[in-house]
């Protein structure tokens, strides 16, 4: 599904690279967790699968497709295919979860009434049915991460791209929020979560790149 | 069948946007969006409320006929049966509005009744030395010096003219002022039409900016350019429309105020005035050339500011 081939970021003005001829392959229906510490590269990496970030040397697939060469139009059709899920959410405050959760598929030209069934799916999936038309700020940090995966999946995308999604959240919650994410690895979902908290990667037994200074120093299932 | 499908989809999510860009103008951007209306009604008003000015003073130029007449003196042989023919010949001629024959017997008397000569005083003239004459009131549109120039130089050509005279300094004033007029609303539209776009770009700036946060998410989600910016073109089209509405509801009242007191003024003095305000036809050309220009400026200014929004995590 996703192949780094020899990948190297190098950021404007940087004194070292954020990744480092990085070589890796993650299939179809995996769940990988990127492990390191601050600045080892999870989130370049996320970045680049994205397409947030241009790759300085190496070449990255996606589904077979070279996406180093996507233009500016062809992007926002890639980003279809990924759901990402932040640390911070990135709800937008002014709009109900449903208006949140929607968002994939109104841009896609679907009206809100046609979008409601895939709405209600996927937040009965986070099990936030019940909050469909409550304002984000009315939501405690767990809630709202679940609308963010809600949103995420609404559109059926092939892969969910998480960074760090249990960051700010304490131990229930980002146990609440990882078995989440196993569920829906168990259903199909191709998911690579960046994160720092080993005893999550543990408890889960899946497998677990640990990139340091940019470099892939490890990669087993635990 | 798939590709109509998709054309209704697309038209009915249009649908929805331009209502939503329509309750964005009251939303949180409410004080921005006034501010940016009411200088687009305000850069509106002057051009209109010029544009009626000439417009007015065309019409009413049009129906003054003091200043704008030639006055054609014929020779002493030619008969007031003659003239009368020489006047119904320039009644049918296309540049003339209006043909008075005046004959001697007229001129003399209205010479008469200016000067306090009594019928009894009229011995003392042994003769009418005064000549038979035709007064020509020109169409408006052949008011411009050099079609009178032409008109002048045919009449004289004549056997039976002696003098055509015109009094050309009202003509010529007449249409300096107009030229002056025409020139002032352009100008001044030009200056206006800069500060209505500056306007509407600093608008639709602020309110994207506002809107950071938003936009990045839509762009890390696979919203298009197109699809971001669609909002911003019906907003900007909404600020013209509805600048150009309030500009000629402002004219309208302007008109009526002005018109009832210039009515009021021409009526002292025994005469009838009346004001035209602007029409439905031009109705539509304002309040559509507005929105359409807005809707361009506001697309120009959406797409430069979006296009710097990058998604970030």
């Amino acid at each position: 599904m996703i192949e780094f081939s020899n990948v190297s970021k190098i950021y404007p003005h940087g004194q070292s690279s954020a990744l480092e001829n990085v070589s890796l392959k993650i299939a179809e229906g995996e769940m990988v967790f990127l492990t390191g510490h601050s600045g080892a590269g999870k989130s370049t990496v996320l970045r680049i699968i994205s397409g947030m970030e241009k790759v300085t040397a190496g070449t990255v697939y996606f589904g077979g497709n070279n996406i180093t060469r996507l233009s500016k139009s062809q992007l926002p059709y890639y980003r279809r295919l990924i759901g990402m899920i932040f640390q911070d959410h990135k709800l937008m405050m002014n709009k109900t979860v449903a208006e949140n959760v929607a968002l994939p598929l109104l841009i896609k030209n679907l009206t809100m009434e046609e979008a409601m069934m895939s709405v209600e799916h996927a937040l009965q999936k986070v099990g936030l049915l019940s909050k469909i038309n409550t304002y984000p700020l009315y939501l405690s940090a767990g809630e709202q991460q679940r609308v963010g995966i809600a949103r995420a999946i609404v559109a059926k995308p092939k892969v969910l791209l998480a960074d760090e999604p249990t960051g700010n959240l304490d131990y229930a919650l980002s146990q609440e929020i990882m078995s989440l994410f196993l569920e829906l690895n168990s259903d199909g979902m191709t998911v690579v979560m960046a994160t720092h908290d080993l005893d999550l990667v543990a408890s889960s037994h899946k497998r677990s790149i640990e990139l340091q200074y940019g470099k892939v120093i490890s990669d087993l299932v635990i | 069948m798939t590709e109509t499908l998709n054309f209704i989809n697309v038209c009915r999510g249009q649908i929805s946007i331009f209502r939503k860009s329509f309750n964005a103008l009251f939303g949180r951007n409410a004080g921005g969006t006034t501010l940016t209306i009411s200088v687009i009604a305000i850069s509106l008003l002057i051009p209109i409320v010029f544009y009626l000015l000439i417009n007015n003073v065309l019409v009413l130029t049009e129906n003054m006929k003091t200043g704008r007449e030639l006055t054609v003196y014929f020779k002493d042989n030619v008969s007031a049966e003659n003239a009368s023919e020489i006047r119904d010949a320039f009644s049918k001629d296309y540049r003339i509005q209006e043909a008075t024959l005046i004959t001697a017997e007229d001129a003399m008397e209205s010479f008469s009744q200016s000067l306090g000569i009594t019928d009894a005083d009229k011995w003392l003239l042994n003769d009418n030395p005064l000549p038979n004459a035709i007064m020509l009131t020109p169409k408006s549109e052949y008011l411009t010096e050099s079609e009178l120039n032409k008109m002048i130089a045919e009449i004289e050509k004549s056997k039976e003219v002696l003098l055509v005279q015109l009094d050309k300094q009202w003509v010529n004033r007449l249409n300096s002022i107009i030229k002056f007029l025409n020139a002032t609303t352009i100008g001044i539209g030009c200056i206006l039409l800069l500060s209505v776009i500056l306007s509407i770009t600093n608008c639709i700036s602020s309110i994207i900016v506002k809107h950071k946060e938003e936009i990045e998410v839509m762009k890390l989600v696979g919203a298009t350019n197109s699809y971001i910016i669609t909002p911003y073109v019906y907003l900007g089209m909404w600020f013209g429309f509805i600048g150009g509405a309030i500009a000629i509801w402002i004219s309208a009242i302007i008109v009526y105020v002005a018109g009832t007191l210039i009515y009021n003024i021409a009526e002292s003095y025994g005469s009838h005035i009346e004001i035209f305000g602007i029409n439905i036809v031009e109705i539509f050309v304002v309040t559509g050339s507005s929105a359409l220009i807005a809707a361009i400026v506001a697309f120009v200014s959406a797409r430069v500011n979006i296009a710097r929004i990058e998604p970030n995590i």
